[in-house]
């Protein structure tokens, strides 16, 4: 028996063998397949999200406009609460800026967190009866949403300009390194496709999960510091910061954006530490998950 | 394993759960498992579980090609995922050599509102092709589809059969050494599924194995050279196609047996109604091919209405509707006056090849085609007789001499030797 296997093994062609559960018992190697479909479905990754993408704005008139609406409809609710309802409070850099960014980098990893938690559920019937890399749709479905940040950024570039050239009390030297100090949010991403794929699992096995879900990440924007104030020192309002990946990691970009350097880097650092960890975690799950949900479609 | 075997499975098992909220608990508990390192529930069946494949065993050799075929629900399908590495079997195991393409939802992954050439990158692309092996086989594929004029159209304009085409000849070019098929063939029009078939023998002579899932015993024994025959998971028969198709008529018509009280009816307008169909038995219980057969049909008018119509379709379960009878192309008329009556049809030597037929009722009225009412009658079985040489449906007492060349007008007119130049 596992002669003659040895014997089809050694041939040219390529062999597969599925047996119970044979993916869980590569142990370690999985991982080494998971990278293998990784990049060989990099074709197919920028071909989901060409799709995705020109699917949605072919058929508008102000096209790409939309990418940047929510944002603005935000931050101008924020800038108007802040004048005339919340407590006064400091921002290192001028207030319509730290929220346009701050929220800008919320809306990414939450439409991130979304895209790729719902990725699986929008492929349709395909998903269950063509063999392709699975990972692909979620990866693809973030692309969109990476694209859609480019558009906020320039925005948020816009704005800062403007500034510059109408108000004549601002105070903020800008750093030289401003083009670079959007790759600080790159944890978001790592952070978002983990989770991500981690509820796409649990929102196959309960619908539940694709209701609650947005419930929570709208309330995020009041526990996040970083999105629209920034985060307190005080007992117990402190851990909020602390104990929030998302708010770690969207502070310490704005302290680049404000100083050019971070004031609490050991805090970046472990939530980065930590986003990368969730995305590895995630992934493995989606994997091993998998082959026990595909029947579900 | 010899190296002309391509595929083999062993013992093949996988279940699935009948009811939703069960099948997530078990989804959970299964995962909860898997997590802390376990294994999932595989061996034994929990509530409301059962074995969609159990036990299936075969080998496919270079050169065959194989055919699926079972009642509805019996596996075929389940056994094309596992093939295809969808989901694991949760017993026994599936070697496959050589790379494994699908011919399977030929249409998946189109955005409507994406022209057919873009979307024949998509579609491409996540069958695992690549832009340079897309662009490679694009113009083939393009003739192919034979809609080179839509190319550059959004496909939500497309027909269904254009976006089957489409869909269809992006998915026919990738060159796997096993090819698995489900159903593919059975929509577009005649002209393109013959073009595809055509399409798949040059692939098979070019030593491409298919596996094929098919309700259609035409399509089957034009390109099958083996088949196997599911039934509740299990393989009922592996081995030649007109024998495995007979053996799947013998199934059908068991399933026919225990459906016989599945008559649906649908009542349009009380005034009129049929109000039995009988098939008149035969004293052994079951009709065979070349019986006479004798339909009784029961009417009832219960108000005046004008003349009537009537039309019993027979559908055949896997050529669709294949006859009618009539009884006003008999010259036999229904008058609308009230009362009960019965009508006698009568079938000389029935050609139907064995099988369950179903026989649907259409009562209307002759000048409006008004209906009255409809009716899915019992079941016309069609017993084996012990010799099968006939396939497909029908049998047409072809009879068969040898004849003298001047009997014919073809040879007639031509010069000696004429007989070569037929072409």
């Amino acid at each position: 028996m596992s002669g003659s296997l040895e014997a089809a093994l050694s041939s040219t062609r390529p062999v597969r063998i599925y047996t119970p559960g044979w993916e869980q018992k590569l142990g370690v190697r999985i991982w080494g397949l998971m990278f293998a479909d990784l990049w060989r479905s990099r074709d197919l990754i920028w071909r989901l999200f060409w799709k995705q993408w020109v699917g949605q704005y072919r058929q508008t008139w102000l096209g790409y406009f939309w990418a940047v609406v929510p944002t603005l409809v935000a931050v101008f609710a924020f800038v108007l609460l802040r004048r005339h309802v919340l407590p006064k409070f400091q921002t290192p850099i001028p207030y319509v800026a730290y929220a346009m960014w701050g929220m800008t980098a919320w809306q990414f990893f939450s439409s991130s967190f979304q895209s790729a938690m719902n990725a699986l559920q929008e492929s349709g019937h395909m998903i269950s009866r063509i063999q392709f890399p699975r990972e692909s749709l979620v990866f693809a479905s973030i692309g969109k949403n990476l694209f859609t940040l480019l558009l906020r950024l320039f925005a948020f570039g816009l704005l800062v300009i403007w500034l510059y050239a109408h108000r004549a009390d601002v105070q903020w030297d800008i750093p030289r390194s401003i083009l670079l100090i959007p790759l600080s949010l790159a944890p978001l991403f790592f952070l978002a496709v983990g989770m991500g794929m981690v509820m796409a699992v649990f929102l196959t096995i309960a619908g539940d999960v694709g209701n609650v879900t947005p419930m929570i990440l709208q309330f995020g924007v009041f526990v996040t510091p970083g999105v629209m104030f920034p985060s307190s020192p005080r007992w117990p309002y402190q851990l909020l910061g602390l104990l929030n990946p998302v708010s770690g990691i969207i502070e310490g970009s704005q302290d680049l954006l404000a100083y050019g350097r971070m004031t609490q880097p050991e805090v970046y650092a472990a939530m980065t530490l930590f986003s990368l960890l969730i995305f590895l975690v995630g992934w493995r799950f989606f994997r091993l998950a998998l082959p026990r949900i595909l029947e579900r479609f | 394993m010899n190296s002309d075997v391509l595929v083999r499975a062993e013992g093949v098992g996988k279940k699935f759960c009948r009811t939703l909220k069960r099948g997530m608990y078990y989804a959970g508990l299964d995962l909860a498992r898997m997590m802390v390192g376990g294994e999932p529930e595989r061996e034994r069946l929990r509530k409301d579980e059962f074995w969609a494949l159990d036990g299936v065993s075969f080998e496919l050799r270079r050169g065959e090609c194989l055919g699926l075929i079972g009642p509805n629900g019996s596996g075929k399908t389940t056994m094309l995922r596992v093939l295809n590495g969808i989901f694991p079997p949760d017993r026994g195991r599936v070697v496959l050599r050589g790379a494994v393409g699908g011919l399977i939802q030929v249409g998946a992954g189109f955005h409507p509102k994406l022209t057919g050439r873009e979307n024949i990158y998509i579609t491409g692309a996540i069958r695992g092709m690549d832009r340079r092996q897309i662009e490679a086989r694009m113009e083939e594929i393009i003739a192919f589809s034979g809609i080179e004029e839509f190319l550059d159209m959004p496909v939500q304009f497309y027909s269904s059969g254009m976006l089957v085409r489409l869909g269809y000849s992006v998915a026919a070019h990738m060159e796997p050494d096993i090819l698995l098929l489900d159903e593919v063939l059975a929509v577009g029009d005649v002209a393109f599924r013959y073009k595809c078939l055509a399409h798949l023998r040059q692939k098979m002579a070019a030593g491409c194995t298919p596996i094929f899932v098919t309700h259609n015993m035409e399509q089957l024994s034009f390109l099958c050279t083996r088949v196997l025959v599911f039934s509740r998971g299990r393989i009922l028969f592996d081995g030649d196609v007109d024998e495995g198709i007979a053996v799947y008529q013998d199934v059908l018509t068991e399933g026919g047996r225990k459906g016989q009280r599945e008559a649906g009816r649908i009542e349009y307008d009380p005034r009129a109604d049929v109000a039995f169909l009988e098939v008149a038995s035969h004293p052994d219980g079951l009709i065979r091919t070349g019986d006479d057969v004798v339909i009784h049909v029961g009417l009832e008018v219960r108000e005046p209405v004008g003349p009537l119509a009537l039309r019993i379709t027979v559908e055949s379960p896997v050529a669709g509707n294949i006859a009618t009878l009539e009884p006003l192309r008999a010259g036999v008329e229904i008058s609308g006056a009230p009362g009960r009556r019965v009508l006698e049809a009568r079938i000389p030597s029935i050609p139907l090849l064995p099988g369950a037929y179903a026989l649907k009722v259409l009562l209307q009225e002759r000048d409006s085609l008004k209906p009255f009412m409809r009716l899915v009658g019992p079941r016309l079985l069609i017993g084996a007789r012990d010799e099968r040489r006939a396939r497909f449906l029908l049998t047409l007492r072809d009879q068969w001499r040898w004849c003298d060349p001047t009997e014919v007008s073809w040879c007639r007119d031509r010069a000696d030797g004429a007989l070569e130049a037929i072409p």
